[in-house]
């Protein structure tokens, strides 16, 4: 329904604040961690990334267990933003993230929420426990590339602290709008 | 006293007796002394002197003579003595009679006192007959509640009976469950309702029983006092028997000391008439001295000296005869007068008797009537026999209440535990639902995302026909996404927390027509909310059922003509809302949603709020057939009622009525 609007439709002065955006972005060299069991998810995930104007390492775990693990380790690198899924073996996303926010090292990671499932009260659990934003994943390929998009986009800016809540979830609407 | 005066009296005559014959000899010695005078006339002088030595002998015989007559005296002294001894007797009977008078005042004053304690008696059963009375209104209402009670459980037995029915539903009906298992969690919560109810009625009947516990405490109180006063009168009626016996005794031994003095005044008559037999002796003895003196004075005419002393003398012997026939007059009238007094007393004797009989009647009486207060008492320990049986039996009935309420309870609980065993299956079937609903979105998604990712990379290589394929694909797929999200939602709707908050409708009518803007202005709708009253609602769900119901309407618009949906709401008694299942005394907010769209049949105004129910093909109007179901649902987790009412091509009227 709605596509990402990236040059088109948008006044001189928006266009220049989207530009603006676009090229922090741009410069930018993100560093993501992907926690998904599901390997479909991981490789939609990983083409939509591709298909982006980013630079971007993805570095992709499927448990819960793993993905603490490879936070534990690595000592001094931490990726830029951690996007998690909540239904996942051995260890799900509600334990990693409250595990996360009682880290000192970690519990300033943002976390994004990215699962099937919407749920308002599950949606507001996850927004008092700590996460950075909610993604809910998108039923078509270029919805995905929207929602990934918005959010770098807005981890780009240094939008690290968590949001109002009416600002908790990504909906890939508008990515470079405010 | 009646021997020794008797005695006294021998020994007097005895003397008397002796004394008469002393004057004999004295007598015979004059003869022999006035022979001598008559053969010795020659010793004249010498014979003088004899005759003074005789007349000196004839004044010792006067001495003696004035003796006798002392004696007599004495006697008659004895005799006053004796009367007033018995004037003191008479005194003491009077003082007896004045005695037996208190006593009488005494029974009389103490009968007072019964018929007062009557009165009280009486009073005492008034109180009784209206505590009865109480009891039996008691009762009547007892009855009602356990009526009510019975029409409860004949309600629940009822709607047991639905449920079991609604069970079988379940499990035949497997398309429908949802709609089924709906109706079972608000009929468990009205059992619930109920059971709370119940529980309050129970406590109440409780409270009643131990009411009347103590009700039955009191009477048996009383009962008991009532009792002890029986006793009390019974104690008073056995000392007045106990005194009456002691008159009857005292009454006897005066008619004893009666008969006595009767014999004692016979005797003395007795002695009296022996003193005149006595007397007339002497008179016939004072006649013959009289003879022997005129003799004398006869044979003695030539000693006329000494004839006329002798005279003298005789004269006065007679004039001391006489002094005695006097005293024995006197003695007699005194005699008559002992005998008047003796008939006084016998006359007083006989009205004591009288009196004395009188009161044993008055006596009588007093025992008839403490005869009937027994007899009343018996009857009021009956009338409280009565009552202590009537208190056993309420009691016994109490106790059946108990019992009864327990096996209501009993019943309760177990239809509690059948009710919680449902809901505990509905809650497996909902998180059933909920889950398969749930994890059926990942594949579905997936399969979405690549149908998308295959029409975007290689549209260009697909033939028209292969292109149109993919869109048909990726649109029942987006329908399946529909279909899934719906379910979801109306599953939630049974599991997510209920949270009744006072909430202004015009805001959530406000937040769904920004939601819906697009579609309203697509639909040029109007949308009229007025009249709005706050109500009491799940905020959340109340928001879903307005989006559903106002989504509804703009979807099922007529094409030509611009959709105008009034909003309408207030608050009114159950009594005036026009709909049976309301109850007439409870407020309610009254919410009615308008439009003037397409409408439906009238047949189908129960079907359109039942699940997968659509009555347009999906090509002519989109939807699951889900969205009224939830519409449903959430007004009756409002214990609430919706009801739609149209004619085709009229528009649709929805009226919700939720608790105020």
């Amino acid at each position: 329904m709605h596509t990402a609007r990236l040059t088109s439709d948008t006044s001189s002065e928006d266009s220049q604040h989207d530009l603006s955006r676009l090229l922090s972005m741009l410069l930018e060299h993100f560093n993501l961690l992907l926690a998904d069991d599901d390997k479909d998810d991981c490789l939609f995930f990983r083409d939509a990334l591709e298909e982006l104007p980013v630079q971007a390492e993805l570095t992709t775990v499927h448990n819960g267990e793993q993905l603490m693990q490879l936070l534990g380790e690595s000592k001094d690198t931490l990726p830029h933003v951690l996007f998690l899924d909540l239904n996942m073996p051995r260890k799900n996303g509600f334990e990693c993230l409250s595990e996360l926010k009682l880290d000192d090292r970690l519990k300033s990671l943002p976390v994004i929420i990215f699962s099937t499932s919407f749920e308002q009260d599950v949606v507001n659990l996850l927004y008092k426990k700590g996460g950075q934003y909610y993604i809910r994943k998108p039923a078509e390929f270029s919805q995905l590339k929207n929602v990934i998009l918005e959010a770098l986009t807005l981890i780009a800016e240094g939008k690290t602290s968590q949001p109002d809540r009416d600002q908790f979830v990504i909906t890939g609407r508008n990515p470079l709008a405010t | 006293m009646a021997k020794n005066r008797s005695y006294e009296l021998n020994i007097a005559n005895k003397e008397l007796a002796f004394q008469s014959e002393e004057k004999e000899k004295r007598t015979a010695e004059l003869v022999l002394a006035n022979r001598k005078i008559v053969v010795q006339n020659v010793e004249k002088e010498q014979r003088a002197v004899e005759k003074e030595e005789r007349a000196a002998e004839l004044v010792i015989a006067n001495e003696e003579l004035a003796y006798q007559n002392d004696e007599k005296e004495k006697r008659a002294a004895e005799l006053l003595i004796a009367n007033e001894e018995l004037a003191y007797q008479n005194d003491e009977k009077e003082k007896r009679a004045a005695e037996l008078n208190i006593a009488n005042i005494e029974l009389a004053y103490q009968n007072d006192e019964k018929e007062k304690r009557a009165a009280e008696f009486s009073i005492a059963n008034k109180e009784l007959a209206y505590q009865n009375k109480e009891k039996a209104k008691r009762e009547a209402e007892l009855s009602i509640a356990n009526k009510e009670l019975a029409f409860q459980s004949d309600q629940k037995e009822k709607r047991a009976e639905e449920l079991v029915i609604a069970n079988k539903e379940l499990a035949y009906q497997n398309q429908v469950k949802e709609k089924r298992a709906a109706e079972l969690v608000i009929a468990n919560e009205e059992l619930a309702f109920q059971n709370d109810e119940k529980e309050k009625r129970a406590a109440e009947l409780n409270i009643a029983n131990i009411e009347l516990a103590y009700q039955n405490n009191e009477k048996e109180k009383r009962a008991a006092e009532l009792s002890i006063a029986n006793n009390e009168l019974a104690f008073q009626n056995a000392e007045k028997e106990k005194r009456a016996a002691e008159l009857s005794v005292a009454n006897k031994e005066l008619a004893f000391q009666n008969k006595e003095k009767e014999k004692r005044a016979a005797e003395l008559i007795i002695a009296n008439k022996e003193l005149a037999f006595q007397n007339d002796q002497k008179e016939k003895r004072a006649q013959e001295l009289d003879v022997a003196n005129k003799e004398l004075a006869y044979q003695n005419q030539v000693k006329e000296k000494r004839a006329a002393e002798l005279v003298v003398a005789n004269d006065e012997l007679a004039f001391q005869n006489h002094e005695k026939e006097k005293r024995a007059a006197e003695l007699n009238i005194a005699n008559i007068e002992l005998a008047y007094q003796n008939d006084e007393k016998e006359k007083r004797a006989a009205e004591l008797i009288i009196a004395n009989a009188e009161l044993a009647v008055q006596n009588l009486d007093k025992e008839k009537r403490a005869a009937e207060k027994e007899k009343r008492a018996a009857e009021l320990i009956i009338a409280n026999e009565e009552l202590a049986f009537q208190n056993d039996e309420k009691e016994k009935r109490a106790a059946e209440l108990i019992i009864a309420n327990k096996e209501l309870a009993f019943q309760n609980d177990e239809k509690e535990k059948r009710a919680e065993e449902l809901s505990i299956a509905n809650k497996e079937l909902l998180a059933f639902t909920y889950v398969s609903s749930h994890d059926l979105q990942e594949p579905l998604r997936k399969i979405q995302t690549f149908v998308s990712r295959i029409a975007e990379s290689e549209g260009a290589n697909l033939s028209e026909k292969g292109k149109e394929y993919f869109q048909r694909i990726m649109e029942s797929a987006k329908r399946m996404q529909t279909l899934i999200e719906d379910l979801l939602a109306f599953s939630r709707v049974n599991t997510a927390e209920r949270i009744f908050v006072s909430t202004s409708l015009d805001l959530i009518i406000e937040e769904v027509k920004t939601e819906l803007k697009d579609t309203i202005e697509e639909k040029h709708a109007i949308i009229e909310a007025t009249e709005l009253c706050p109500a009491n609602v799940i905020r959340f769900q109340f928001r879903q059922l307005i989006y559903n119901l106002i989504a509804n309407a703009l979807k099922f618009s007529r094409p030509d003509v611009p959709a105008h949906i009034t909003i309408m709401s207030k608050i009114a008694k159950g009594s005036a809302l026009k709909n049976d299942k309301l109850s007439p005394d409870k407020s309610y907010c009254h919410i009615t949603v308008t439009d003037n769209g397409i409408g439906f049949e009238s047949k189908f105004s129960e079907r359109i709020f039942e699940v997968f129910q659509k009555l347009h093909d999906k090509e002519e109007y989109t939807g699951t057939g889900i969205g009224l179901a939830i519409v449903k649902k959430i007004v009756e987790n409002h214990n609430g009622i919706i009801t739609a009412t149209s004619e085709l091509g009229s528009g649709a009227r929805f009226d919700i009525f939720i608790p105020a």
